[in-house]
Order: C-alpha cells, then structure tokens, then sequence
C-alpha cells in the first residue's frame, strides 16, 4: 500500500515520469496515471481518428478508444508497447466505426465560420485522400499541432520514418491543392 | 544549416508559409476535450453483465463439448482457430476442415488450402502442401509458429516482435506488416514483404531488415539472403549471390551495380560484412568492407542528421540509425509505387 502511495505521488512529483512507469501504475489501476496517459496521447488518438472519421464523431470515438484501454490494459504485457497498442485500438475502433456508413464528405459543422470552414473541408478530404502512412502524420502536424519528434514519440514509429513521411505527405497534399512547392518553385526557377 | 523541411520538422528554421497556413486553417480541429470520467464508468459497469454473459456461453459451450464427447487435439481453444478453404486439412494427424490448433499441433494443409487465425491480431494463409507448428501462443507477449514447409502469407497487425515465424534456417521476426514465405522442407525459398518490415535472422549479433518491396532467399542450413528490393537489377542480384558464396571479386561488382533504388540491400550488407579486416580490392587507406560499403551507400542514400561514415564505422548505434532511414525511405517508397494495402 505505501509502495503503491510513494509510487502514485513519485509519478506525478516528477516533472516527465517515463511512459512504462506510468503505464504500469495505470494498470495496477491507478486513475490519475491514466488520466495522464490520457493528457499525453489524447491528441494522437485524436489524429488517429480524425483520419478516418468525420470531425464531429471523432472526439466521441477517442473517449470510446480510452474506455477499451482502460478496459484491456491488465493485457497490456509490455507497458512500452503502449503508444503502438493504443493506436491500434483506436484505428480499429475508427474502422469498426466507418463500417456500414455511406462515405460522405467532411460535415460543414466544423468550429470554424464559412467560407474557411469549406476550405478546412477540401483540406481534409485531401488528407484523406493520401496514403495511410502519410493521412495520419500529417494530421499529427497539421491539425494537433504536435511536432515530428512528438510524433515519433507517441506513435511508436522512427524519427526517420516520421519526418519521411511528413516531408512526402506534404508534397503530395501541396499536389493535391494545387499549391506549387518550394521545390518545384527552384526547378522551375 | 537548416533544412528546408526543418518547419514542419519541428518548427525550427524558417517558416514554411503554406505549413503556417494550413497549421493555422486546421487549429481549431484540434483535440481538446478532457477525459470523459462518465464514458469509462459506463464502460465499466457494462464489464460484468458482459462476464456474466461469457461466463454462461462459456458453461453452454462446455456442456456441448462434453455431451459431444469428442475431445481432439484440434477441439481446444488455447490456440489459433484454423479454417480450411477446401477438401480437408490435418490437425495433429485428424482429418478436420476446422478447429484449434493447439499449442504443439501440426496443421497439414494436404491438397487443401487453410486460413490461420493469429491470436486477434491477424491473419496466415496457407497455401497447398503446407505444414505449420504453433510453438508459442502468449497474449501480447509472443506468438510463435514453425513453417516446416510450404507457402504462408501472413498479415499482422500488432506491435513490433509479438508474432514470429521460424523456418528450418532462419527465423521471422514480424515488426508489423504483411508478407509470404515459401519454403521446401529444407527450409529453402524465399519471402517476399508487401507492407511494413519484417527482421530475418543470421547470428546472434546480426539482423536483416527486410523492409516492404523487397525480397530474400532462404537458404538450406545457412542464413537468409540479404534483402534485396523486387525489381533489382540481375546484375545486382547475381553479385549479391556470389558475395554471399564467397566469389573474390563479388563486392566491389556488387557495390558498382547497387543503384539509388538498391540503398537497403547495401545498408543489410554494411551490418554483415567484417568491420576490422582488409578488403580484396585496393583501397588508398586502411579500410575495411564495412567501409567501403559505407563509402557506397552514402552515394546512393547520405547518413541521416548527426550519422557520418565515420561514425558508422564505429558505433553500432549510428549504423542502425543509417539503416532505419533507409528503411523508412524504402517503406515509403513501396507504398508511393501502389503497393500499399488499402483501407
């Protein structure tokens, strides 16, 4: 009991508390440890969905996705294998969610006024429109606002990877848009 | 220096207007609702009314099996749920078209074809003539199965290491993704990754990636090939054969038929060949195969940020950061070229 208090008020004293150290206090059900999975990883699950499902759906499906792994986490045998685990869950929660709906485009009520909030849309639909790898890294950046090594950090994949994939993701949805790159503009030029 | 991605990087260096734009356009999307305390206690309370209903189909579902009184090896359930596609397939020397294998079961696929539950996380299809071993089946931890023969294309979606497949010669290491192995049962033949990675073994201090796009040979009592990517040159390919059966000449012919398409095979092969002896060919400086092959793929892929040659040479760690890249570039490549899965 004392180790598991010591351990409780050691993870939140600590101004970063490493993640399998906050995984394991979750899964022994401590609830503020979750709840600071949660603070960490709540926008990469966000991206995540946001990928596959429309705006206003997504928020609810990453409060769904949080409830599963609170659920599933005592099977959770390798608290560093959670950013992988989570995502998975959330993918194909977002998947199990996307299955029977007719496609449809971005809803107009997103929180932002016309005629932005049309333009926010043909963004999405071309975030969308892009391979898997790139979709979700660029909604990371774009729309959660993370950086690359965050990116990396809580998706589980390499820094190599993700700045990969930012960089083609980008260059592929300038393509999309119809907006010239700087490095087209230096060929050209 | 900075480069010119270095904004969207990490939003150092100078701003990219067209980034700034659509980072500015997109903000209000962001995620910034707080934990749903009342959505998880609803999810919990669900969890025993869902028990109770398990543990009633459970007890119907024992009851059946036991008035049934047929208790096979393949009726169990601490295994992976198999279906066969047609004919009949043998489960631990039964004739049975569906069931478990349990853990130590054979399943021989005969003239039929199965399809292989792997745990929950994904799929194995084996193809006619196909005969595999489940050896380990632990929850999130390690899943294990033997191919003593056959074709098998296995689909996984799990995180890196829990699933793996050995051979007669090697072993698979699934790091994520979608591939198919065929072997004859000396364990020669070939596999062939269409997603992700997958890492094959050698000996204890070496590993291959082998990243989607690419293919290697499994050879009889002997390490696997080094990867090289599906569409490679012959002269590529044959250089590659002749390195590994030790012909003189073989590297810097296979060094001179590497292209920029042909980075991974060159930074599989700068794990495996000897960092401290002198190489056959002439070299101005000491320096061994390592470095010669170094020398090479930073022609055809130049090391990452803070990765030099040197630094290769040198550190373990560097090399295997050069390697990763060159991974993540080759993955990306394969999934520009369509061979991505669709959703």
């Amino acid at each position: 009991m004392l180790t598991q208090l010591v351990f409780t008020i050691a993870a939140y004293i600590a101004p970063v508390q490493a993640l399998p150290a906050v995984v394991i206090a979750a899964r022994r059900g401590d609830r503020l440890a979750f709840a600071e999975l949660y603070r960490r990883f709540n926008r990469a699950v966000h991206g995540v969905v946001l990928a596959r499902v429309r705006y206003v759906e997504a928020a609810d499906i990453v409060q769904d996705v949080f409830a599963i792994a609170l659920e599933r986490l005592p099977q959770l045998a390798e608290a560093a294998a959670f950013p992988g685990w989570l995502l998975a869950i959330a993918r194909n929660r977002a998947v199990d969610h996307v299955r029977g709906q007719k496609p449809t485009d971005e809803l107009p009520d997103v929180p932002i006024e016309a005629p932005r909030s049309a333009e926010v849309a043909q963004v999405l639909v071309a975030l969308r429109a892009l391979p898997d790898a790139y979709q979700e890294t660029l909604i990371l950046r774009l729309v959660e606002g993370m950086t690359g090594p965050e990116i990396a950090e809580q998706t589980g994949l390499s820094p190599g990877s993700v700045r990969v994939n930012l960089h083609r993701g980008m260059k592929l949805l300038r393509e999309k848009l119809g907006i010239a790159s700087e490095e087209a503009d230096e060929q050209a030029g | 220096m900075s480069k010119p991605d270095d904004y969207l990087w990490d939003r150092s260096g100078p701003a990219d207007p067209d980034v700034q734009r659509l980072e500015q356009l997109l903000a209000p999307l962001a995620h910034d609702r707080p934990l749903d305390e009342l959505a998880l206690r609803r999810k919990r309370n669900r969890a025993p009314w869902i028990i109770s209903g398990a543990v009633l189909i459970a007890a119907a579902a024992g009851l059946v099996l036991y008035l049934r009184a047929s208790h096979g090896p393949c009726d169990g359930d601490a295994g992976f749920a198999f279906t066969a596609k047609g004919g009949t397939v043998g489960c631990a020397n039964e004739q049975v078209a569906r069931g478990v294998l349990p853990i130590g079961g054979v399943l021989d696929t005969g003239t039929a074809t199965a399809e292989l539950a792997i745990a929950d996380i994904g799929i194995a299809e084996l193809a006619a003539n196909t005969r595999v071993r489940l050896d380990r089946n632990e929850a999130n931890q390690r899943q294990q199965i033997h191919l003593e023969r056959g074709r098998m294309h296995a689909k996984v979606n799990a995180p890196p290491r829990i699933f793996a497949v050995t051979t007669p010669s090697t072993g698979v290491t699934d790091l994520g993704c979608e591939y198919t192995i065929e072997i004859d049962a000396k364990g020669k033949g070939w596999i062939e990754v269409q997603s992700g990675k997958v890492e094959l073994e050698t000996t204890a201090h070496a590993v291959i990636v082998a990243p989607a796009g690419t293919s290697a040979r499994l050879r009889e009592n002997r390490a696997p090939s080094v990867p090289v990517v599906i569409g490679a040159s012959p002269a590529l390919r044959s250089a590659v054969t002749d390195w590994e059966q030790g012909t003189s000449d073989a590297l810097p012919k296979l060094l001179a038929a590497a292209g920029i398409g042909d980075a991974i095979t060159l930074a599989n092969l700068a794990v495996l060949v000897p960092g401290d002896t002198s190489t056959q060919i002439s070299c101005s400086a000491p320096c061994t195969d390592r470095d010669l092959v170094l020398n090479r793929l930073a022609t055809l892929s130049p090391p990452p940020e803070g990765v030099t040659i040197h630094g290769a040479l040198t550190d373990p760690a560097l090399l295997e950061r050069w390697r990763e890249t060159i991974v993540a570039e080759q993955i990306v490549r394969n999934i520009e070229d369509g061979a991505a899965p669709k959703k």
